[in-house]
């Protein structure tokens, strides 16, 4: 890591969720590619992917709701699919769009959820209610799209999960639900050892909230790293070369645009020496900052233009 | 208050944070021994990771701009005007050193250069 | 824990109230269709019957439509994976909901049979519900099993209650094919097993519903387990068949848990008694002087037993065959085999006969003589078995061509094939067929009764078993040499010493034989001829003719002494153990008629018995008296003729608490008791000392 790199420190060195080569096979299609993820405790975790790529499997593995086929993982210190049962007493989870029952109310779901939990903060879940009106008599069935995520996710939280899994939670939401429930879920890692899992494409808020994240890409989770780490790691290079010769581009550069008096490329190892190796009379190098949609999209356009698997070696860089 | 920050933007969301309290406190709008909303607050108002929130006032707690009272909260040091003026001087000299650095890029002459100020500043006199 | 099954009745509460509104809608049709279409009784019980099966086949659809959404709905619905992401194993929301589904389905069950019962008693009655209770119970289960095991391997409740009834209905009609294929080979005899197979059966598909919740995932794989586990859930139910079978068969050879006897069969003179015995009490008829049982109800575990008479032993235990339960049993005189008939389908000519050895307890003949006809074994005097227990003697159709019977006069007539007699070894490894018609065939019109009279009404075997005598219509009695066929005629009938009106002939149907073999009886009754007129007899016509001339008639054994020793026919005749006295009974219309002769003398004596006497049964003892068993005491008549009533006042009442079956080889009296529970005992009449049979 490079001298400007901004590096997050790791909280606790605990992971809240790890998992070594987990795949998963549904027929012959590879669901999840030997995924080896780690979550800190105490972070915010984005897993961000294309539609289809995993996210929803991992999330269901890591809730046993589903076996994997090969691999393993732990989840708050309990084995994935041995004890799982004492690892879900700790995971809240909220889906996108998950169906609940519709003729109960918010109080009676409540209350449900109450009795399966070991401990319940009824004040939690009001705090999650009360500020968009929800009331509790209200039935499921009459609740808005984003009222029942909210109310979803108040009930997740309810016994004070140490683990919050959100599967494209903020998927179809209005902007003021979908503020809401980034605020809830702010709120939520104010006390200790609290972990936020949090799938989906809405990468603006990730990049708000989050400060690892993760790629997942046919299967394959092939960056890893801290939010800091990979704006410091990936960035665009801008060499106006006017009269010169076109200037060599590094062998693992992305997205190489080639103009007669300019060339852009993006690496995914930008150190300042970099910039200096490139230097030359008559050309001026410039580096670009990325936002996280355009990181992720320059990474992920490689591994699914490819057939099988990545052609790259996974990225991992060590909180 | 705070204006919402820009996550895409080039700048680090802490960065664009301590910018803004930094040019807060230069410009007197955030005075020695006002209070600051706590980490948790502060989190919440922003959508930002709470550990951003807590990096922007450890960062400024670590350069003096900040002090946190045990049991009551944050609060803007006393020290802080004394930063105020070097802290403005920093900041515009910052940005003209940017200026410059354009300027030259683009191949400017020194001259030039200092034409171009005199006239900004003849026309921001008024 | 509570939660879970909180939630499941909030969810499922309505089903509960679908067995009330089922009771409310059946009670309306009810009462609709009885005002419009029942106008009598048997309309009315018909009704009852019709709406009694209503009530049940609805309670199956109850219990199937409260289970088959209790996972399938979750499914459906998407609520699966939030149902499993709480931290409750899976076993735990598979009990949740068993528990939960299961108390739903018998409160619907409970809501659509109680006020049913309450409204139209009537209707529970017919279906004798307390009986079936049992029977009910694990149907219940069964259901709610099946439906429970398809529930949580598909998906969609529609897709759940279509494969639920395939299920159920190859699992009844592979009980039913094994029941009756392996059943006899087994043991199994009766439905009860069906029942307990079903019971097994229950635990499986539990077993199985929960191995898949637990083992299977969130959608489509779960259907491959499905499969995977109906495999399992085979083996497991052959398992256990296997097991029970073979604890059936084990069992049948002990006596344990059998609680009595009903139905019996006594042989002439037998040392060993057949005789069903059944688990527990069901309803049922029996029919003990004719040896079959026929069953109505339900049907607890039976067998059959062969009884040895003097050790009280088993000789055998073997199931009854076949559908219909009717089954002819006789023992041979020496006890040595048994001949088991069953009639077979609505009488239709698939009887078939078996006949066992009860020393080696095989059976060693099953099929039916070609061409053979009518009952085996006889009915009355007409004994099949040969006094050694050599020969079986079967009625069949002679082989040779049709003769052409007229019905009337001047009519071309019907085909008939003449009969003949059957001599068959117990193995079947021999038989001799005698045709004895020796007359030619050719019947003109107005002859017909004439040769009709030619044709073999009745045998008896001397009791040497030497030889068989036959009687024809006409009275012609042969003493046919066995197994030779040497045929002599023995005597040719009149009645002698009493006169005919012109043109009446003797008619014959019986003839029985004296134990000494020194006296043969017949009984003898007068019929008119054959009138040419077509438009003949009506029962006015007959009631005012005179009454006909009968006889009972004693042959000698060689034919050279004949006597008309009573100028009426009996339908009983009991010859004295000895032979030397015989009584001649008559216990129609409960008036109570008895002859006795003494052999030797030209004429029976009436005996003075009070008239309208009910009897039972009527047995020589080995003293030469005649036990009359009544409907509550017995009587004697003694070989003068005199009717008492026996002094030991236990012996006088024994029709109180027992039924005679016979009185054996030994002279004993081989009853029945009503209480306790159907036990058999022997009794010594004379000394009125009991001996326990059976159990």
């Amino acid at each position: 890591m490079s001298a400007d790199a901004i590096t997050t420190e790791s909280h606790l060195g605990d992971y809240a969720v790890v998992t070594h080569t987990l795949t998963r096979r549904f027929g012959r299609k590879l669901a999840l590619d030997s995924v080896s993820a780690r979550v800190s405790v105490g972070s915010i975790y984005g897993l961000m992917g294309p539609n289809g790529a995993g996210k929803t499997t991992f999330i269901r593995c890591l809730l046993n709701l589903i076996n994997p086929t090969s691999g393993s993982g732990t989840v708050l210190g309990h084995d994935m699919v041995r004890d799982s049962v004492a690892a879900r007493r700790k995971i809240g989870h909220v889906a996108a769009l998950q169906p609940l029952w519709e003729w109960m109310t918010v109080r009676e779901l409540a209350n449900f959820m109450a009795g399966c939990y070991p401990r319940w903060n009824q004040d939690a879940v009001k705090a999650v209610l009360s500020p968009v009106g929800i009331d509790p008599n209200d039935k499921i069935q009459e609740l808005s799209r984003g009222q029942r995520t909210l109310a979803a996710l108040a009930v997740a939280i309810g016994h004070q999960p140490e683990l919050l899994l959100l599967d494209e939670a903020l998927t179809g939401l209005d902007p003021i639900s979908r503020r809401e429930v980034l605020r809830n879920v702010i709120d939520v890692m104010h006390a200790e050892n609290r972990t936020v899992l949090i799938t989906g494409q809405d990468i603006a808020d990730m990049e708000r909230i989050c400060d690892h994240v993760g790629f997942l890409i046919k299967g394959r989770l092939f960056w890893e790293s801290t939010l800091d780490d990979l704006k410091a790691r990936v960035k665009r290079i801008r060499i106006e070369h006017p009269g010169g010769p076109q200037p060599q581009v590094p062998a693992n550069a992305l997205r190489v645009e080639r103009a007669a008096r300019e060339t852009e490329f993006t690496v995914t190892d930008f150190t300042r020496d970099l910039v200096e190796s490139l230097a030359a009379p008559g050309r001026r190098v410039e580096m670009l900052d990325l936002s996280l949609e355009d990181i992720f999209v320059d990474l992920a356009q490689p591994q699914l233009a490819a057939a099988g698997p990545a052609p790259d070696a996974p990225v991992k860089v060590p909180a | 208050m705070l204006n919402s920050i820009d996550p895409k933007s080039a700048v680090p969301i802490y960065l664009q944070i301590i910018g803004q309290i930094r040019r807060q406190v230069a410009a007197g709008v955030l005075a020695p021994g006002d209070q600051l909303p706590s980490v948790r607050e502060l989190a919440a108002q922003l959508i930002i990771n709470p550990n951003t929130a807590a990096r922007v006032y450890r960062d400024l707690e670590r350069d003096g701009l900040l002090e946190t009272r045990r049991g009551q909260g944050t609060y803007i040091s006393p020290t802080a005007a004394a930063l105020a003026e070097s802290e403005r001087k920093s900041l515009v000299s910052e940005r003209m050193a940017e200026a410059v650095g354009e300027a030259r890029s683009l191949g400017l002459s020194d001259d030039a250069i200092l034409k171009l100020f005199r006239d900004a500043l003849a026309r921001r006199q008024g | 824990m509570r939660s879970l099954i909180a939630k499941e009745f909030r969810q499922n509460h309505l089903l509960v109230w679908l067995g009330f509104l089922m009771s409310a809608m059946i009670a309306a049709l009810y009462y609709a269709w009885m005002r419009t279409h029942v106008e009598t009784v048997r309309d009315q019980r018909d009704l009852d019957e019709f709406c009694g099966i209503i009530l049940l086949l609805t309670t199956g659809v109850v219990v199937l439509v409260s289970t088959a959404g209790l996972f399938s709905i979750e499914t459906t619905r998407g609520t699966l994976p939030f149902l499993l992401g709480l931290p409750v194993s899976r076993a735990r929301i598979w009990l949740a909901k068993g528990l939960a589904g299961l108390a739903i389905a018998i409160s619907s069950a409970l809501l659509l049979i109680v006020p049913i019962a309450i409204v139209l008693p009537q209707v529970v009655r017919e279906i004798h519900i307390w009986l079936y209770l049992p029977d009910i119970v694990v149907g219940v289960l069964l259901l709610f099993s099946v439906a429970f095991f398809c529930t949580t391997v598909f998906q969609r409740p529609i897709s759940v209650l279509l494969v639920t009834v395939i299920m159920l209905a190859v699992v009844l009609i592979g009980e039913t094919a094994f029941l009756s294929s392996a059943g006899p080979i087994l043991g199994y005899d009766d439905l009860f097993d069906a029942t307990l197979i079903s019971l097994f059966l229950v635990p499986a598909f539990l077993l199985a519903s929960l191995f898949t919740f637990s083992r299977g995932e969130l959608l489509a794989t779960r259907r491959k387990w499905g499969l995977a586990v109906f495999g399992l859930l085979a083996l497991i139910a052959f398992v256990l068949l296997a097991i029970t079978g073979a604890t059936r068969w084990a069992y049948r050879y002990s006596r344990a848990g059998v609680r009595g006897v009903d139905a019996t069969s006594f042989p002439p003179h037998g040392a060993a008694l057949q005789f069903s015995a059944y688990g527990s009490p069901a309803p049922f008829q029996r029919d003990a002087a004719r040896g079959w049982v026929k069953e109505e109800g339900p049907y607890r575990s039976r067998h059959t037993v062969m009884l040895d008479l003097k050790t009280a032993r088993e000789l055998m235990v073997f199931p009854l065959r076949g559908w219909n339960r009717q089954a002819d049993v006789a023992v041979s005189p020496d006890g040595r085999h048994l001949v088991e008939k069953n009639p077979g389908w609505f009488g239709m000519n698939s009887e078939r006969m078996a006949i066992w050895d009860l020393r080696s307890r095989r059976r060693i003949y099953d099929g039916m003589p070609a061409r053979s006809r009518n009952a085996v074994l006889g009915r009355g005097s007409e004994t099949s078995w040969s006094p050694s227990g050599d020969w079986l003697v079967v009625p069949i159709l002679s082989l040779g061509a049709p003769v052409q019977v007229p019905d009337r006069p001047g009519q071309m007539g019907r085909p008939r094939q003449r009969y003949g007699l059957l001599l068959m070894r117990p193995d079947g490894s021999r038989h001799v067929e005698l045709d004895l018609w020796e007359e030619p065939e050719v019947f003109s019109p107005g002859q017909w009764s004439k040769d009709k009279q030619r044709w073999i009404v009745g045998w008896a075997w001397a009791p040497d078993g030497s030889a068989l005598y036959t009687l024809t219509g006409g009275g012609l009695v042969s003493r046919v040499a066995v197994p030779g066929r040497e045929t002599e005629k023995v005597w040719s009938g009149p009645a002698p010493g009493v006169v005919l009106p012109a043109g009446y002939l003797w008619r014959f149907s019986r003839l029985s034989v004296s134990p000494d073999g020194r006296w043969l009886e017949i009984p003898a009754h007068a019929s008119p001829p054959y009138r040419e007129s077509p438009a003949v007899s009506g029962d006015a016509e007959q009631l005012a003719a005179p009454p006909l001339p009968e006889a009972a008639i004693v042959v000698s054994a060689g034919g050279s002494r004949a006597f008309t020793i009573a100028a009426r026919q009996f339908p009983s005749a009991i010859w004295s153990p000895d032979g030397r006295v015989l009584y001649l009974v008559d216990t129609t219309d409960n008036k109570l008629v008895i002859y006795c002769w003494r052999a030797g003398d030209d004429k029976a004596v009436p005996v003075a018995a009070p008239p309208k006497t009910p009897v039972v049964k009527v047995e020589a003892l080995r003293s030469g008296s005649l036990l009359i068993w009544g409907n509550d005491r017995t009587y004697l008549v003694d070989e003068q003729g005199r009717f008492t009533v026996p002094r030991n006042e236990q012996m006088r009442s024994l029709p109180e608490d027992h039924e005679l079956i016979g009185v054996d080889d030994q002279g004993r009296l081989i009853l029945r008791s009503f209480k306790p529970s159907n036990q058999l005992s022997a009794c010594d009449f004379s000394t009125g000392k009991f001996a326990k049979l059976y159990p």
